[in-house]
């Protein structure tokens, strides 16, 4: 019996250290945020992606006078088997009537690093089916300290300076997004993140762009296809858009761009999605010079964002 | 299922749960149903090479344990097993006995080496032949060596066949040695195996304390040397001034990233009351390379000397050989170190054809057996000592001679050796291998490794130094540990003292915990011998 107790106190105390120092070293971002806000709120609009989508997309200027609610659940590094889990995770919760798809080409034909990546999302989903759902498709082959210590994730340097804030902010369940105000932009309730405006002769070096059908990982486009099965198993309109790049980077990568549109623009129709592209179709809905993004990989700076969401709310019939 | 996945800590409590739960004599089932999960998680069509081999191996045991039974002589280790057996039962164990071993091989043979084969024979004969792209299944390498052993044992009457194929398949199968060995041997496994062991709660703390200590090694040690070495080899000029270190950093991450494995497999099986045959005992500790070679590897080594060296030493070739230096040079060794240096040479270079199929392995395998041979002969031919490396001169109380300073010097030496070998190890070429050596002995400048960006992705050289604290703590805590276990095994009346349950608990937790915080945050690094 005494070893029956301690080996009990042993698997206590292993998980208590692990829950500790979570609580204290993981730090609240942004994601947390949205999560907590798409799981305790309805929102009639969500809005899935990449960073692209998170930096250009204001709900609140996509909707407003339609009487909807939204949030922008995109997010850097987000593949489609993400946002798959995150619509899980919500529709669990709670159904919004439309789904905005961000449709990044670039996404498509890069693989997903098995490692650190997922718990950016994963470990803000409260327990639900859709986080077991999560965890046997991902986090699973992932190592143990995705499970036991998601905490590695980030600098130590940077966990202890944000220590003290981050058990406030837990141990309150405090949502105040005044914590997530940086240098470059700041994080709103709705999800929406404001870059602050950057000169273009301050940009970074350009990304190489490259889009092939056999570059295509089947994994992302199997993600896809499962959040439009998705969407219409639980009568959610799903929408896909593709965002303006600037005319610089369109311009410098012309047979890669034309090659994604073309294959998104079959695939969306042989499934029956709407699909608005404003690099083609919709070019000129909203200007494409590059004095309105903060970078050449199609991130807008927040007055940019705001003025495309209004765009965008016409273009998808909101407004 | 990687060993350090979530999957594989969620798969190896459930098994260990389960293995508990069942009636004693059904435990042997849960291993077995365990270890068949786990295999058929790498692929069906693995799994029907294995099952091909474990079939023959099963079949050709059994017929010869019969061929032996029907002559009255089917008790292992008897004596005269093999005088009393009539010639034609002698005559079919040995058929059955070539028959199991040929389609192990031959099959391990084909998977492994026929596109080197090919290769090589393109090469030399300006052919054209398609190099075939084989699959090669999970563990072949070790399951084939493990079967084949089990297989001769029985031949030689040193053990029963097992009359049940599902339990020939669970000492085939057993999943903790299935990924990088041990390879074990059928009279000290199977038992274990088969009996179902009582639950011990000192099973559990040891195997605990096992997969702890293997996890530290191989993530925090292996996978940052790991991160420094692929930097150095992989961009010489950049790193010129760092080649030697670059050996270095492979010399721990190898040991780390194998013998971490290896620890974690044997703590599993300790979970299960299992006890495998260690494959480590602190092989950079040797004075001699063929005592590095009794400590490094520990089943590979014995199961090539049990199987390949005696046997080979044993032939007419080599005792005609033996015959003839001693009449040729009587009162010297070499009569006994010369045949035994050349099957030295034979077995390495078989050791080295096992790590891979190329040129570099095979000469990384020579190079070895040429040394140990070269240090046989050169004992041998010397006045005064015993022949044989390996064996210490001994002082006249029969005590090891202890020399501080010379035991220093021959490690070093030793060691040194040993990193000669890892440049064409690490090298993706012979020329480059000298390469290395050569920019090792004239631009060696250690600052550059702080040129390596070794921190976060993204972070560049910010991390480095830390990084560089990580690895010195862990190879420091390794070296410590290492110390004291010599120090132990050397004074029997003083062993290494068990640190009760709170302290090796607080230990463990720490090391543990140590993970997060020094382990490269990258995905991880693969384990290196689950490759073969």
């Amino acid at each position: 019996m005494k070893k029956y107790f301690q080996f009990i106190i042993c698997i206590l105390l292993i998980s208590a250290t692990c829950a500790v120092l979570d609580f204290a070293l993981y730090p609240c971002t942004y994601m947390r945020n949205d999560v907590h806000t798409v799981t305790t709120e309805q929102r009639d609009v969500l809005f899935l992606g990449t960073s692209n989508g998170k930096m250009n997309i204001d709900p609140d200027a996509a909707l407003a006078g339609t009487g909807l609610t939204g949030h922008n659940l995109c997010n850097g590094n987000q593949y489609p088997v993400d946002s798959y889990h995150l619509l899980n995770l919500v529709i669990e919760k709670q159904k919004p009537a439309y789904v905005i798809f961000d449709v990044d080409p670039a996404v498509f034909v890069t693989e997903k690093t098995r490692g650190n990546n997922y718990l950016l999302f994963y470990h803000e989903f409260p327990l639900s089916r859709a986080k077991l759902s999560y965890f046997a498709d991902t986090v699973a082959d992932c190592d143990l300290r995705a499970m036991l210590f998601p905490f590695y994730e980030y600098p130590l340097k940077t966990e202890l300076s944000r220590m003290k804030d981050t058990v406030f902010q837990k141990a309150t369940r405090n949502y105040d997004v005044s914590y997530l105000k940086g240098v470059t932009g700041e994080y709103h309730e709705n999800g929406f993140m404001e870059r602050y405006p950057v000169a273009p002769e301050s940009f970074p070096a350009m990304s190489a762009r490259t889009f092939t059908e056999e570059a295509l990982v089947a994994e992302n486009i199997h993600y896809l296809e499962k959040i439009i099965v998705l969407c219409k198993e639980n009568d959610i309109t799903f929408l896909a858009a593709s965002l303006p790049q600037s005319d610089v980077t369109l311009q410098t990568f012309p047979e890669a761009f034309d090659s994604a549109w073309a294959y998104f623009d079959a695939f969306f129709a042989s499934h029956g999605v709407d699909y608005y592209n404003f690099n083609t179709a919709h070019y000129d809905a909203f200007p494409h010079d590059v004095s309105r993004y903060v970078d050449y990989n199609g991130h807008m700076n927040g007055e940019s964002a705001r003025a495309f969401s209004e765009a965008l709310g016409s273009v998808l019939g909101f407004r | 299922m990687d060993l350090t996945s979530n999957l594989f800590l969620i798969f190896v409590i459930a098994a260990v749960s389960v293995y508990y739960l069942a009636p004693r004599d059904l435990r042997w089932v849960v291993l077995l149903a365990a270890s068949c999960l786990y295999y058929v998680s790498f692929g069906l069509r693995a799994s029907a090479f294995f099952l091909f081999t474990a079939l023959m191996t099963h079949i050709c045991a059994v017929r010869m344990t019969d061929s032996s039974a029907g002559t009255g002589s089917s008790d292992p280790g008897s004596s005269d097993n093999g005088s009393s057996d009539t010639h034609s039962a002698q005559s079919i164990k040995k058929r059955y006995l070539i028959a199991g071993l040929v389609c192990q091989f031959a099959l391990l043979a084909y998977l492994k080496y026929a596109g080197f084969a090919v290769f090589n024979l393109n090469r030399l004969f300006s052919a054209q032949i398609s190099v075939p792209q084989l699959l090669l299944p999970f563990g072949i390498s070790y399951y084939t060596f493990q079967a084949s052993a089990y297989l001769i044992d029985v031949s030689r009457g040193l053990v029963k066949a097992e009359r049940n194929p599902l339990k020939t398949l669970l000492f085939l199968l057993f999943f903790p040695q299935l990924a990088q060995g041990p390879i074990g041997r059928f009279d000290r496994l199977s038992p274990q195996l088969f009996s179902g062991s009582v639950f011990q709660w000192h099973a559990l703390r040891t195997g605990a304390e096992r997969i702890v200590w293997g996890l530290f090694k191989k993530m925090v040690v292996g996978d940052t040397a790991h991160v420094f070495r692929t930097a150095v080899f992989g961009d010489p000029e950049t790193y010129a001034g760092a080649a030697l270190l670059g050996t270095l950093f492979f010399s721990a991450e190898l040991y780390a990233n194998f013998s971490g494995g290896v620890d974690i497999c044997i703590g599993i099986a300790r979970l299960f009351g299992i006890t495998l045959d260690e494959n480590f005992k602190r092989p950079y500790f040797a004075k001699t390379l063929s005592e590095f070679w009794q400590r490094w590897h520990i089943t590979l080594g014995s199961w090539m000397k049990d199987y390949v060296f005696y046997p080979l030493a044993r032939t007419r070739a080599m005792t005609g050989l033996g015959g003839a230096v001693k009449r040729a040079l009587p009162g010297r060794r070499l009569h006994r170190a010369l045949p035994q240096g050349i099957c030295s040479v034979i077995v390495f270079t078989l050791v080295g054809l096992w790590h891979g199929a190329d040129w570099g392995n095979i000469g990384w395998g020579f190079y070895n057996g040429l040394i140990i041979c070269v240090s046989e002969l050169i004992q041998a031919a010397g006045k005064g000592k015993r022949g044989v490396s390996g064996k210490r001169a001994q002082t006249e109380s029969g005590k090891q001679a202890h020399g501080g300073f010379g035991d220093a010097l021959r490690i070093a030496r030793t060691f040194a050796i040993v990193n000669v070998s890892w440049y064409f190890t690490c090298a993706d070429s012979v020329s480059h291998a000298l390469t290395m050596i050569r920019y090792s002995l004239t631009r060696f400048s250690p600052a550059a490794v702080l040129q390596i960006p070794a921190g976060r992705p993204g972070t560049g050289t910010a991390g480095t130094p830390f990084a560089l604290f990580a690895l010195a703590c862990g190879i420091l805590l390794m070296l410590v540990y290492g110390i004291l276990c010599e120090r132990a095994e050397r004074d029997e009346a003083k062993p290494l003292p068990a640190l009760p349950l709170a302290a090796s608990f607080a230990v463990c937790l720490l090391l543990l915990v140590s993970i997060p915080l020094l382990a490269p945050a990258g995905a991880q690094g693969a384990f290196i011998y689950a490759q073969f």
